[in-house]
């Protein structure tokens, strides 16, 4: 959904490769594997699953997305509905 | 040269000394100390044994100083290692980073084990006994560097079984808003493709 991928674009600074590294795998494990990821349903909201990924990026931080997955809003289809972050340095 | 040596009698110190034999020193003038001393213990001769103790703690000190200059230079080889390990990390988002964690964890723990039982034994017995170990406050900066490396690496790295962040339920709603009114929005690969690029898959 656009609010998702607008949030994306903001919190990697619309930054391109780490943006793209996100985005593929995304698209490869919810079009491909959605089924493992199903049964982690949102303890508030049983109409969504998390999808959960982390990242290590170009400026030694690591993130932590949370993906809500809405698979019941129509047969077929997943909507990524929202996503949440968190984000720690590496301090080396 | 110290002038705290004790004469070493008894099954508890031979036992001990050959739990130092046993190790894999690679130094054979050490090697040879020890041996000798070990002969002085069987044939029970104190001042033999005073002597061959003074020359294996001597031959000690000096492998123990090659030791620290050996394992201080390898810090600079394991940040690279490091590095190159985060330039791998970066290029693979993944579901789940704990195998990586506990690989490198391990590793680095394993290594910062070998520098304190180094600190802690061999470079502890020779100052006790008031040999001077010339790299020993060397020893101590590359542990301090080490401990620093380890922490700064864990500290943030994400437990696949820790809390998640919030949902942010403001979006949701506004997202099951959008497609109530019937906007669906955009297909994640045709994200992929206005952002100029192609949607890969594969793991």
């Amino acid at each position: 959904m656009p609010l998702v991928s607008a949030t994306l674009g903001n919190i990697l600074a619309s930054r391109r490769e780490p943006l793209l590294a996100v985005l593929n795998r995304l698209y490869d494990q919810l079009g491909n594997h959605a089924d493992r990821y199903r049964s982690r349903r949102d303890p508030n909201d049983p109409d969504l699953f998390d999808y959960v990924l982390y990242l290590a990026d170009d400026q030694n931080d690591w993130h932590t997305f949370r993906f809500s997955v809405d698979d019941r809003q129509a047969t077929g289809f997943l909507f990524v509905v929202a996503v949440s972050h968190r984000q720690g340095k590496l301090r080396i | 040269m110290s002038n705290s040596t004790q004469p070493a009698t008894g099954d508890g110190i031979r036992a001990q000394l050959e739990c130092l034999a046993r190790l894999d020193w690679d130094m054979p003038s050490f090697a040879q100390a020890l041996q000798a001393l070990l002969a002085a213990v069987d044939y029970h001769d104190v001042t033999l044994i005073r002597s061959h103790l003074n020359t294996a703690l001597e031959a000690l000190r000096d492998l123990v100083n090659d030791a620290i200059a050996k394992r201080c230079a390898s810090l600079e080889l394991l940040r690279d290692t490091w590095q190159k390990t985060w330039e791998m990390l970066k290029a693979r988002p993944s579901e789940n980073c704990d195998d990586m964690r506990r690989v490198v964890e391990g590793r680095l723990t394993a290594i910062l084990e070998n520098f304190t039982g180094l600190r802690d034994g061999p470079v502890r017995l020779l100052q006790e006994r008031g040999y001077d170990v010339a790299r020993a406050a060397q020893l101590d900066r590359c542990i301090q560097e080490l401990e620093g490396l380890r922490h700064g690496i864990f500290e943030n790295w994400p437990w696949s079984d820790e809390e998640l962040p919030p949902v942010d339920r403001d979006m949701v709603a506004a997202s099951r808003a959008a497609i109530a009114r019937g906007e669906r929005g955009e297909r994640i690969e045709d994200l992929i493709r206005r952002l100029g690029a192609n949607p890969t898959q594969g793991e």
